[in-house]
């Protein structure tokens, strides 16, 4: 597996952001998250951003400018003083229970938002091949509201960007629940594939899913639904996973794909009810990394705060092709993985797993039937895409050439240090280092 | 359609049954609040027997097809019925019925993929089916006695009987032979004797039939009335599909055995008789009415043109309350024509930041910035006031917070050992990186920068907080409980929001926080603790943490202080949290329509609070 270039964007603020009491949305779960990644020195294979905040015309890409603007004003102190015109607009924009407005709403919104937007510049200025935004991933908002914990689309906006550049996009959603606001954004169209893997009936949230929808007009076929059951593990997942991307990549060919990847589907979530590991939520991870197409990994659902940290940092180690270990590092937040303190807890779900071998396997038959009837369909145009007129980053790199240097800045910046790499650089002679500890 | 749907009686399933070809199917799921697995099924018999034949008979024989399909022990069931009403000279009625498309029904049964997916689960409808199998069993011989007892009588008696109802009901049903023609099958069953009479009879009340209806039509027409009674009667479907059987073998010979009206009213009563009436007696009436209503439909609609997906989508839209994918300008992203490109100007406003970039410079000169970054905090720590956030927390705590300030359950762990560890393990230090990118990677400038305390991203890094500051805290989470905004405008003006969350979070995993609500016991401590909902994480931080918890549980006269009862008592806090149902969480919040849909779901949100239980104890049991 060659080597990708990633980059990772966080913001220190979107941790700190509280839903409200009781409520099992945290995002406080992303500084935990973090916290794990850095003291694990993961960023020694990675580029760290801060990104920037998306601005609400950047939302307005997908977003109706009433829900925009009304995101913009409302706090929870004017919807207090009971103004009509905020309360008013609660229902209409499906803000309240689910979605309440706390304090920030609309910051907490754009440094998400920012981060996915970003993500999917770099991967299409070719500047890395995976972007990391965990904070991301809010995959059920809609165009002219809020729903399940999401009040900006930020994959939506995220594949609008892509599809700047990009022919067709692929979207995978292993949130436990389904990812309706995507899938709905991109119904019509063949030039986005969604492809989610949830779990269905009994009416769990959000109720949408069905394996009968399939998009419609020119994305007919180009919406994949993978209901599933409760309590399935890791096996199962992975024997519907593997056959069905797979059939998608041989199908759709996309020249991007965004990764949705919602803890909520590990075993023990608060709300989901799935019987996934660490692991095997991140064999999919892994699976996707492999298949060399330029990703947009984004976080999503879950709601047991320690197993999303678990998950996540896992999953930014498998995305780095880097080891580490099971012992978790000392960090500010260690005793919320008491008592184990390690990065994959046994599980021990008591939930039945609901998915017999036969159903899954009806459901991929199913599945690969409608994705063949996409084969010869893509409809966009090959044209190609001429070069930008100006890139920016390869500008400031060329700046710095200096013809008396061998090896320029810029061209020593392009390699990778391979791993098998001992020497530190031209300048390692080998010496003992002096500053040992 | 939908409103009928909409009800659970018997009677209003009937009229469902008459409209679409695959009524039966609705009905049956009528009365048990599922109707996917059953719908869908029956429609694809239904399109294989329209492939073969257009004939209406050969419509509803596949219906019995899929009856017995779907339900393999109807066949018992069936018996049942028939014993109840074979009396002597029949016994086609006690067999099996062998109908003309009785190869289809041999198709041995397989689930749909629709079956699997909506939980397709026979043991429900078994279970009903058995109960009203019980109910039936005491009384086929008071039942056959009845009948003998009335085939001896005369006909006037029993015009006589009977003649009320009749009398109101001819003029308004215009088809009304042919009812009486569904229920020649029984008529020959019984009182053969009398068939001469009843034909006469039938004969004169032809003409009321509508004039354009052929004599196919009537038949089906017959079949479909004899079933309207039938359902009506028993509130029973699969006696339905029995009987239904047996007319179709007669439909050949049907002008020759109309029955007389009389015959049919017998019946009625009879069954009236059977049942209870609190169970019954609406179902009548309501089929009273829906005769009336059904006598009206033309006949195309009932096996013809109805499209059953329609009825279908219909159905759930109105019982599910299901939500949909919406397609509509108003839900559709915009999707770009083609492919562009970045123009001149960057579509962002506002700039990002690169962080970090590890490809400038080897790890392990960064390792070594680190540690002497490290070296020089440990070395000059009065010069760093500044906590830095997310890296650094743990060692400034320790250093200079947390002995006077935040004595954080990690300063307590790790405080004995920190400034050892600081040496042997490398902190990884995001302003630190950053730091050393701004300077472009020359490591002495970053390390002079750093010793004069110029840091990057000062402005979001939290300052370390002062015991007032804390306990001011504190107190408004006693009082306020998450509300972090009362919590910032009534105690700690000092913190912005953002701080307030994030020092929660720290706060909340600390010995400080086990001490200061051990020592302030009130109700408010309950309440936080129900606030905290699922996510806490256990207790096994250490033994300081248990001790001070047991003691606060003793104190409340929750438990004694002992491990278990304190995740007991985790336990029921979860179970309060989560009941507050998010839709999320389990989805159906909209739903309490049907007793069926109420109590899965209380079996969901049950097993949720199970497995959350279950995942505090494990922790525990630790």
């Amino acid at each position: 597996m060659s080597d990708r270039r990633v980059s990772y964007f966080y913001n220190a603020d979107v941790g700190n952001f509280h839903y409200g009491a009781g409520h099992p949305m945290k995002p406080q779960r992303l500084a935990v998250t973090h916290s794990l990644v850095m003291n694990y020195g993961l960023h020694k294979k990675m580029k760290i951003y801060r990104p920037y905040k998306a601005s609400a015309q950047d939302m307005l890409r997908f977003h109706s400018d009433e829900y925009i603007a009304y995101l913009q004003q409302v706090t929870p102190q004017n919807i207090q003083c009971n103004s009509v015109a905020y309360t008013k607009y609660l229902a209409h924009f499906s803000v309240g229970e689910d979605c309440p407005v706390f304090d920030g709403l609309f910051d907490f919104c754009s440094m998400y938002t920012g981060a996915s937007l970003e993500g999917a510049q770099k991967l299409n200025q070719n500047h890395s091949d995976i972007c990391i935004n965990w904070s991301g991933g809010l995959h059920h908002a809609k165009k002219f509201e809020a729903s399940g914990f999401c009040y900006v689309n930020d994959i939506v906006i995220g594949i609008l960007e892509l599809l700047k550049y990009h022919p067709r996009v692929l979207y995978i959603d292993i949130d436990v629940h389904h990812g309706d606001g995507v899938q709905e954004a991109f119904y019509l169209t063949d030039r986005v594939m969604t492809v989610s893997f949830h779990k269905y009936g009994n009416y769990f949230f959000p109720g949408t899913g069905d394996m009968y929808e399939l998009g419609n007009e020119s994305g007919r076929y180009y919406s994949v639904n993978v209901p599933l059951k409760e309590g399935i593990d890791d096996q199962s997942y992975f024997q519907v996973f593997k056959p069905i991307i797979s059939a998608v990549m041989e199908f759709y060919r996309p020249t991007a794909i965004v990764l949705q990847c919602g803890a909520d589907s590990l075993a023990g979530d608060r709300l989901g009810c799935f019987s996934l590991s660490t692991r095997g939520h991140g064999a999919c991870v892994k699976f996707v990394r492999g298949l060399n197409v330029p990703t947009l990994v984004v976080g999503g659902g879950g709601y047991t705060l320690r197993n999303v940290a678990r998950c996540w940092t896992h999953e930014t180690s498998l995305l780095l092709d880097q080891e580490i270990a099971n012992d978790l590092p000392v960090t500010e937040y260690y005793d919320f993985f008491a008592p184990d303190f390690t990065l994959h807890p046994d599980v021990n779900s008591r939930q039945d797993n609901a998915n017999s071998k036969q159903y899954l396997e009806m459901i991929v038959k199913h599945v690969y039937e409608n994705l063949k009837m996409c084969q010869h369909s893509p409809s966009v145009q090959m044209v190609q895409t001429p070069p930008d007129t100006i890139d920016l980053e390869e500008l400031r790199m060329k700046e710095e050439t200096d013809p008396d240097v061998r090896v320029s800045q810029a061209d020593e910046d392009k390699l990778i240090e391979p791993k098998n790499e001992f020497y530190d650089g031209d300048q390692d002679q080998d010496k003992p280092d002096s500053v040992e500890s | 359609m939908k409103l009928y749907w909409a009800a659970n009686s018997t009677a209003k399933c009937i009229l469902c049954y008459l409209a679409t070809p695959n009524g039966h199917s609705l009905s049956w799921r009528g009365g048990q609040g599922r109707n996917m697995e059953f719908g869908k099924s029956s429609d694809q018999s239904l399109h294989s027997a329209s492939e073969t034949s257009v004939d209406s008979n050969s419509l509803l024989n596949s219906e019995l097809a899929v009856g017995r399909d779907n339900t393999p022990t109807k066949r018992e069931r069936r018996k049942s019925p028939a014993t109840s009403f074979g009396s002597d000279n029949t016994s086609t009625s006690v067999q099996p019925p062998m109908s003309p498309t009785s190869s289809l029904a041999d198709i041995t049964f397989e689930p749909t993929i629709d079956m699997m997916v909506n939980d397709f689960d026979d043991e429900a409808t078994l279970n009903e089916e058995e109960a009203l199998a019980d109910l039936e069993a005491h009384n086929p011989e008071d039942e056959i006695a009845t009948l003998r007892e009335e085939s001896e009588m005369p006909i006037e008696e029993l015009l006589a009987k009977y003649s009320g109802i009749t009398d109101v009901e001819m003029p308004q049903l215009p088809t009304y032979s042919s009812r009486r023609a569904g229920s020649s099958r029984r008529k020959r069953q019984h009182q053969e004797v009398e068939e001469n009479r009843a034909i006469a009879e039938v004969q004169k009340s032809e003409p009321s039939q509508p004039s354009g209806s052929g004599g196919e039509h009537c038949i089906d027409l017959t079949i479909a009335q004899h079933q309207v009674v039938d359902v009506g009667e028993l509130s029973n479907l699969t006696s339905v599909s029995a009987h239904f059987n047996d007319v179709l073998l007669e439909t050949d010979e049907m002008p020759a055995i109309l029955p007389p009206e009389v015959e049919k009213k017998h019946h009625r009563s009879h069954l009236l008789d059977l049942y209870p009436d609190e169970s019954f007696g609406e179902n009548t009436q309501a089929l009273n009415s829906l005769d009336v209503l059904e006598n009206f439909t033309p006949l195309q609609n009932l096996f013809g043109d109805v499209e059953p997906e329609e009825d279908e989508d219909s159905d759930t839209d109105s019982d599910d309350a299901r939500k949909i994918i919406m397609v509509g300008p108003d839900y559709q992203a915009e999707i770009p024509e083609g492919l562009s490109q970045y123009g001149d100007i960057l579509p962002y406003e506002n700039e990002d930041q690169l962080i970090w970039e590890p490809s400038q410079v080897s790890e392990r000169a960064v390792e070594d910035y680190l540690t002497k970054i490290q070296e020089t905090k440990s070395t000059a720590p009065t010069e760093d006031s500044l906590t830095q956030g997310a890296g650094e927390v743990d060692e400034l705590n320790v250093d200079e917070v947390a002995t006077a300030v935040i004595p954080s359950s990690t300063a307590i762990q790790h405080g004995g050992t920190a400034s050892n560890e600081i040496e042997s393990v490398v902190k990884d230090n995001e302003q630190a990186l950053h730091l050393l990118v701004q300077c472009g990677y020359d490591f002495k400038e970053a390390l002079r920068r750093k010793r004069l305390n110029v840091m990057p991203l000062c402005s979001d890094a939290m300052s370390s907080w002062s015991e007032d500051e804390c306990q001011k805290f504190e107190e408004g989470i006693q009082k306020f409980g998450k509300d972090f905004y009362q919590i910032r405008q009534n105690q700690v003006r000092t913190r912005t929001m953002r701080e307030l969350v994030q020092f929660y979070y720290l706060w909340k995993k600390s010995e400080r926080r086990d001490q200061s609500f051990a020592l302030n016991d009130t109700i408010d401590h309950m309440d936080v603790f129900i606030n905290e909902g699922g996510d806490r994480a256990g207790n096994g931080n250490g033994n300081g943490s248990c001790s001070s918890h047991g003691s606060s549980n003793s104190s409340n006269g929750h438990g004694n202080g002992n491990g278990n009862g304190e995740y007991i008592q985790d336990g029921v806090t979860i179970r309060k949290s989560t009941s507050k149902s998010y839709s999320i969480m389990t989805g159906n919040n909209n739903n309490a329509a049907t007793a069926s849909t109420a109590n899965r779901k209380r079996k969901g949100s049950f097993a949720l609070e199970d497995d959350e239980i279950e995942d505090e104890c494990t922790l525990a049991d630790n």
